[in-house]
């Protein structure tokens, strides 16, 4: 089967200028009238960004609880639950963790931490995720698991790298210690309570524009993010069975163009990459029907602004590969505007544009105006 | 509510207190040393991780002078970065000779967002 990929520049030019051309190829009809590809048209914006659990974005999870342990004890435990005695898998786990920081954490202090090797740092920044899932409906009692791993493998904002932000910290704090008279050791239970929480929401008040300030001077920092999540199925929901079911990937690299006057401090470039093996969605050319399929989403971001207000031009490129070799590749461009509201409420403004193709293989332009209030990584 | 012991060897030099905050945090301490009825506190040191000052020091008496008195540990963690399911770790170690006392070994572990408070007692024994 031929397939005409379109020209990059081409593509981006018609989609927002000649939108009813669409590159002269076949003949566009209304959007309406269309079967759409799977791709929505930012739902807010297209979610490109490493998930800070890759475990749960790879089965599609928001857990309301999720298990942070503590101690490798915890850990333990909480894994040991996720299998009952009969082999059974329990779904409905949720584990996030940093193992470096989990098993040696204890001895790795801030200074060790600035100034050992870049190691200690990428290390400390690993993060592991795991999590397990029903299948849908009554009558399945099929089990999904998924191992996430997060990686920063370097990130120029890195807050316990901020020097200022530290010695702002240590100052407030300490400054919270100064003002606050000792705690008797005859001070009941409830009373050293009552006086630490004092002195935590006093030192949260006395630090917020220290964050506040670090916030802005790492919004658009360089870094780059690396996350893997390989997923299983157990058709019974039994250890047995248990089957490797795909694998999803994500990295993204920002540049904040730092050292570059006036761009360093209201720019920044990103390139992103998502990668999905064997998933099962729905077949947007078939109705109630559902297709396993690999995918590939690589994309371009650039945003300029400030900290609280910004304004973002996207590209992206979609390829599903279908087992039955129907063509499913598409252009996205959106152009976006976001406000923050208040902490890490923002109000989020966005148009796309999508060119894809439609059940019998012609070119089509669908657009889409959003907008959306929520928070944001 | 009772208080944790450390046991001194009056023929050993005089104690030393470490404190090391864990994680990678940001952590600010202070020490009180109160009188054996845990009145008339006298601040022993003072400090943060965050800058290039050692945090150790003496507590500036001898072991047999210590007996029945009470140390408190004052302290604040803070996250760099703050979220749900940071953890923190906080150890103090009291030593004497070089060698963590027992009951001198003072640690403290849990999840945090972005700031914590901490307080511990532990009363003097000299043998």
């Amino acid at each position: 089967m031929s397939r005409i990929i379109p020209n990059p520049l081409a593509a981006c030019l018609s989609l927002f200028l000649l939108p009813h051309l669409a590159l002269a190829q076949p003949p566009t009809t209304p959007a309406s009238s269309q079967k759409p590809s799977t791709f929505t048209l930012r739902d807010g914006t297209v979610d490109l960004a490493v998930p800070d659990s890759p475990a749960f974005s790879a089965l599609g999870l928001t857990p309301e609880q999720v298990s942070r342990p503590t101690t490798p004890r915890q850990l333990a435990s909480s894994f040991l639950n996720g299998i009952d005695r009969n082999g059974n898998l329990q779904t409905g786990i949720a584990i996030d963790t940093a193992p470096y920081m989990l098993l040696a954490g204890s001895r790795i202090t801030l200074s060790d931490y600035q100034t050992g090797p870049f190691l200690t740092r990428f290390l400390a920044r690993w993060q592991v995720s795991f999590a397990s899932a029903k299948g849908s409906g009554d009558e399945d009692k099929s089990a999904k698991l998924a191992l996430g791993m997060r990686f920063t493998v370097f990130d120029q904002g890195d807050p316990r790298m901020d020097n200022v932000l530290v010695g702002c910290l240590a100052r407030e704090a300490g400054n919270v210690l100064k003002g606050s008279p000792p705690i008797p050791p005859f001070a009941s239970a409830e009373e050293q309570a009552t006086m630490l929480q004092q002195r935590e929401e006093q030192v949260r008040i006395a630090v917020k524009p220290c964050r506040e300030a670090a916030a802005k001077r790492r919004w658009n920092r360089t870094a780059w993010i690396a996350g893997i999540a390989p997923t299983w199925t157990s058709a019974d929901g039994s250890t047995a069975e248990i089957d490797y079911s795909g694998t999803a990937v994500w990295t993204s690299v920002g540049y904040g163009f730092e050292r570059v006057p006036v761009l360093q401090d209201h720019a920044m470039i990103a390139f992103y990459l998502k990668g999905r093996t064997r998933e099962i969605v729905p077949d947007v050319f078939t109705d109630g029907a559902f297709v396993t399929q690999d995918s590939v989403t690589t994309g371009f971001r650039f945003l300029a602004g400030s900290p609280t207000s910004q304004v973002n031009l996207e590209l992206l490129w979609l390829d599903n590969d279908r087992p039955d070799g129907r063509e499913d590749r598409y252009w996205n461009l959106g152009i976006g505007f976001e406000q923050r509201l208040v902490d890490n409420t923002w109000l989020n403004l966005s148009f796309g544009r999508q060119l894809a193709r439609d059940a019998s293989g012609q070119l089509f332009v669908v657009g889409a105006f959003n907008w959306g209030l929520g928070a944001r990584q | 509510m009772p208080i944790d012991e450390i046991l001194l060897d009056a023929a050993k030099s005089q104690p030393t207190v470490e404190i090391i905050f864990g994680q990678a945090h940001v952590g600010n301490y202070r020490f009180f040393l109160w009188d054996a009825t845990g009145h008339n506190p006298q601040e022993l040191a003072h400090g943060t991780n965050g800058d290039a000052i050692v945090d150790t020091f003496d507590i500036g008496s001898d072991a047999g002078a210590l007996h029945e008195k009470v140390l408190s540990f004052e302290g604040i963690v803070q996250a760099a970065e703050s979220r749900p399911g940071n953890v923190y770790s906080v150890t103090v170690m009291v030593r004497q000779a070089g060698e963590v006392r027992p009951g001198g070994l003072i640690q403290e572990t849990g999840s945090f967002e972005d700031v914590k408070a901490l307080l511990a007692f532990r009363r003097f024994r000299t043998s």
